[in-house]
């Protein structure tokens, strides 16, 4: 990587202050990674390890305790237009239409814009994600994945310099979530657009992500690896699953979150443990180094991902 | 009032104006409204019956007076017409409550 990364995130931490007679709740500290212009990562962890608390800090919603996060070699010191952020509830204001809920946005990003200009550019990207006929409906009258189709298209219609998705699609039915997953993987190639993600859904991860930057449990949370994946960019749901790479890496993040994330929590380490930055894993491409056996065994597979450590 | 939407005003850097203005306002209307339709139908009961005890004008101080004046008749028209403006106001704001209304 030759240019600086867009987004640098070092030494986050967040606590809770002391509540009558308790101690300080320790959410998660000492989070360090960054976000390279173009790159899609992905938060992977269990609830209550301080994910969408870290995704709120991005978005300049929430404050850090500790450490800083710069974007583009600036240190962000609240919410801006240059971060567009989808919210797991959609936020639709119910009152406006889709288009309204659209130009809202575009409103704010270009108050000097004439009407019409404002309304080409809505249109534009309610067609990109899929709601041409749609634009003077209600809220109320969308179906959930529509709704969130008009979060999305509010989000890329703000042309931001990075998109954050707090769990966009855990409201959805399995098919909706399919078809958007498909949609947000599009897009984002097509535009380059750099994204953050936080979700529970390993799948959704592998689809999406190039990168998955994965949180032990809560409280104290702290980023145990980022996981590259070594998918090929042009991934597609109905094939990627035929790809060498990809059980080695379901299975290295499966592992992750039904072992070892728990394990950080019974047994923290030394500071200095606490303190050393998130390996980096490339579990397909171990699989693919590993000796010719029968790999796709999850023994295997536990074995070679375990190499790293 | 929704968090969310004060936050998504937030990271579109909405200022106090157009917020208070396109967000605030719009959410709070329709509590704002039935507000408004409670009170006036206490408002206009107040008015009359102030009316009777000041005298000197009004629809209450008619009944009032017509009372005194033994006309029966025209007691009951303006208690009729009391009514009947008191619907119409209810009505009305009814109306314009269900215009600002949004179902979530």
């Amino acid at each position: 990587m030759n240019e600086a990364p867009l987004i640098l995130i070092q030494g986050l931490s967040k606590v809770f202050p002391a509540q009558a007679g308790a101690a300080p709740q320790i959410v998660f500290e000492n989070v360090s990674f960054d976000i390279a212009k173009g790159d899609f990562v992905c938060l992977v962890g269990h609830s209550g390890c301080g994910k969408t608390t870290l995704l709120n800090i991005l978005a300049g919603l929430d404050t850090a305790s500790e450490g800083v996060v710069i974007v583009a070699g600036q240190e962000i010191s609240g919410p801006g237009l240059d971060r567009a952020v989808v919210f797991q509830s959609h936020a639709l204001l119910p009152w406006l239409s889709t288009l309204g809920n659209v130009a809202f946005a575009v409103r704010s990003r270009w108050p000097q814009w004439r009407k019409d200009r404002v309304r080409d550019h809505c249109q534009k990207y309610i067609d990109l994600v899929g709601l041409t006929g749609a634009e003077h409906k209600k809220p109320s009258q969308l179906s959930g994945g529509m709704k969130q189709r008009v979060g999305i298209a509010r989000a890329f219609a703000l042309e931001p310099r990075i998109l954050l998705l707090d769990e966009p699609f855990s409201a959805l039915d399995a098919l909706t979530r399919g078809v958007l997953q498909d949609e947000v993987r599009r897009l984002c190639v097509s535009t380059r657009q750099t994204t953050f993600m936080i979700t529970h859904d390993i799948d959704e991860a592998i689809l999406l992500a190039d990168r998955v930057v994965l949180m032990t449990n809560g409280p104290r949370a702290r980023l145990a690896e980022t996981v590259v994946n070594t998918l090929p960019r042009n991934r597609v749901r109905n094939e990627i699953h035929r790809h060498p790479h990809y059980y080695p890496i379901r299975n290295h993040l499966l592992d992750f979150l039904l072992t070892r994330s728990r394990l950080d929590f019974q047994s923290p380490g030394t500071a200095t443990d606490r303190l050393r930055p998130p390996v980096e894993v490339r579990p397909g491409l171990a699989e693919i180094e590993a000796p010719p056996a029968s790999s796709l065994r999850p023994e295997d597979t536990r074995k070679a991902a375990g190499t790293f450590h | 009032m929704r968090r969310e939407w004060l936050n998504v005003a937030r990271t579109l850097e909405v200022g106090p104006f157009r917020r208070a203005f396109s967000v605030i306002l719009p959410a709070a209307a329709p509590t704002i409204m039935t507000g408004m339709r409670i009170s006036i139908g206490i408002a206009w009961l107040v008015i009359v019956a102030a009316e009777m005890l000041v005298g000197g004008t009004g629809i209450g101080y008619f009944v009032w007076n017509e009372w005194n004046n033994l006309s029966i008749a025209n007691v009951v028209t303006a208690i009729l017409a009391i009514g009947m403006v008191g619907m119409l106001l209810d009505q009305a704001l009814g109306r314009l409550t269900r215009l600002v209304t949004f179902p979530e």
